[in-house]
């Protein structure tokens, strides 16, 4: 291994240790918050950051350090899911498309050409707002558009593969299409397509913090960092922690799950 | 002469029912005989081993193919599944495509096997192993990616040869191996078809693979052979012109 692909693997380490971090942070979030993220207290309203509530307190007088870590779980459980079935149904799309062609490839390879055509934020918006408030309309919101761009990685590597001889020889030797494509297309095609899921994490947080940011997502009291922020932005001159320390989170977790899926790109790249 | 085991008669046959890619083609194979068909890319060779072989996608409008008396011309489905394989075989030109490449080699034969519900799963690692190949069943255990071009195209032939078939096809086998490489799978070739009287169709662009291994030589040109005979009267006096080009292109080292 050279030098340059070392200092690759290193950067995918570091760079899946903080993620890891995070997620792990994330999920113990119940055991860790220091207090109760959705306790009021009226003697303790908008209180700077002390020994007793490290990231101070908002409007309500909750726990803002308890609030970021428990909306950690929020943001980046709802990331993960939705990411993970716009995958599954992505890569589905896209290998049927790709394997079998014809009819059904057209129009659906036409849906996502419209669906690329508008820019996601806007969709987002539009269908969030169809859909009303809550999280679970955020994300449908977000994955009418998500899906295509896994479809269509995965439906251009199973056309460039699906003539290969060895997916020749399975067809010859009288194996099933659904067969072929799980056992000899999607293994090979899986890689480049989880890597999009990779990079794709980062852009999924922003878009659902936005549209919670927006109180097209997650409804109150729920602790997300979209609706923290969108919440403490009206106090922001007296108590600027409470939009500062969920504002920064949201920051890290981007940057972090951002580097994370480059730095795998790079390195694959210069596997290849 | 013995009877032939493969019969072409004026075959033509296109991809797309309306320009033919390969045109009048005749040739007889007897059993344990070596043909060479040699073209430049683009000449019909890869087209001829597919109308043979029956890959789906080729349309044969003329002619006909006979194999061991049986018509291949339009023989399709399981008829033509169970001659594959167990009575044709076929090494095609790419090492590295010709398998899976990130599962198990002995998974993948062992599928190939069940496919003609059979079980003898040590005959690759024998045949490997006879190629002065030890260890055979630990390589077997790697995926086509983790060894080399020439390692994966030994372990085609090894597969090819494991229903030990009458008619091997060979497209290119060599061309994507280096020299030392392809010479040495030449060898196999060789030592299969006198062990076990396989006979074999060899396409190449490669004049000096062809006059290494072949019986007879088919010079193949748009799509027809134009020239046709036993290596020396190919190589000592050749009638057509193309040949004749051909054999002064070969590239000599000049003292």
């Amino acid at each position: 291994m050279d030098k340059k692909k070392k200092q690759l693997k290193r950067k995918v380490m570091i760079a899946a240790a903080c993620a890891g971090v995070l997620v792990v942070l994330a999920l113990l979030s119940g055991v860790i918050a220091p207090n109760d993220p959705y306790a009021t207290n009226a003697a303790l309203i908008r209180k700077g950051p002390s020994a007793a509530y490290l990231f101070g307190t908002d409007n309500l007088g909750r726990c803002v350090l308890s609030r970021v870590l428990v909306g950690a779980r929020t943001t980046i459980a709802a990331t993960f899911i939705l990411v993970a079935i716009s995958f599954v149904i992505g890569i589905l799309v896209g290998m049927l498309c790709g394997f079998y062609g014809g009819i059904v490839d057209e129009v659906m390879m036409r849906i996502a050409d419209l669906m690329l055509a508008f820019p996601q934020m806007v969709v987002a918006i539009a269908v969030a707002g169809i859909l009303g408030g809550g999280l679970g309309g955020a994300m449908i919101a977000l994955g009418i558009t998500m899906w295509t761009s896994f479809a269509r990685l995965a439906r251009s590597h199973t056309l460039s593969i699906k003539n290969e001889p060895y997916i020749q020889a399975a067809r010859l030797l009288g194996k099933s299409g659904p067969r072929i494509l799980l056992i000899h297309i999607m293994p090979n095609i899986l890689e480049p397509v989880l890597i999009n899921a990779l990079t794709q994490i980062g852009t999924t947080m922003i878009g659902i913090s936005g549209l919670s940011f927006l109180g097209l997502g997650v409804v109150a009291p729920q602790a997300e960092w979209g609706s923290m922020i969108n919440e403490a932005r009206a106090y922001i001159q007296i108590a600027p922690w409470a939009v500062l320390f969920p504002a920064a989170a949201t920051v890290i977790t981007i940057i972090v799950f951002n580097y994370l899926g480059d730095a795998v790109m790079e390195y694959r790249k210069a596997d290849q | 002469m013995s009877e032939a085991l493969l019969q072409i008669k004026q075959l033509n046959a296109s991809y797309d029912g309306d320009t033919d890619v390969i045109r009048d083609v005749c040739f007889e194979l007897t059993p344990g005989e070596i043909i060479c068909i040699v073209g430049e890319s683009g000449s019909g060779k890869s087209t001829l081993i597919k109308a043979i072989h029956g890959m789906s996608d080729l349309i044969i409008s003329k002619g006909q193919i006979l194999f061991d008396g049986r018509d291949l011309t339009h023989m399709k489905g399981n008829p033509r599944r169970e001659l594959l394989g167990t009575e044709i075989g076929l090494i095609p030109q790419d090492p590295a495509a010709s398998f899976n490449p990130i599962r198990r080699f002995d998974v993948q034969l062992k599928e190939a096997l069940a496919s003609h519900s059979r079980k003898d799963e040590g005959k690759a690692a024998e045949i490997l192993e006879k190629m002065g190949m030890p260890d055979s069943r630990a390589v077997l255990h790697n995926r086509p990616f983790e060894v080399s071009g020439g390692m994966n195209q030994r372990i085609a032939i090894a597969a090819a040869m494991m229903f030990a078939p009458r008619l091997l096809l060979c497209d290119e086998a060599t061309s994507a191996l280096d020299v030392t490489t392809a010479g040495s799978v030449v060898d196999e070739l060789l030592r299969i078809r006198k062990e076990q009287g396989t006979a074999i169709l060899m396409v190449t662009h490669h004049l000096g693979i062809a006059k290494r291994m072949a019986d007879q030589i088919g010079i193949m040109k748009n799509g027809k052979i134009v020239e046709y005979g036993n290596v020396r009267q190919i190589f000592e006096a050749p009638s057509h012109e193309y040949t004749r080009n051909l054999i002064r292109d070969v590239p000599r080292l000049k003292r």
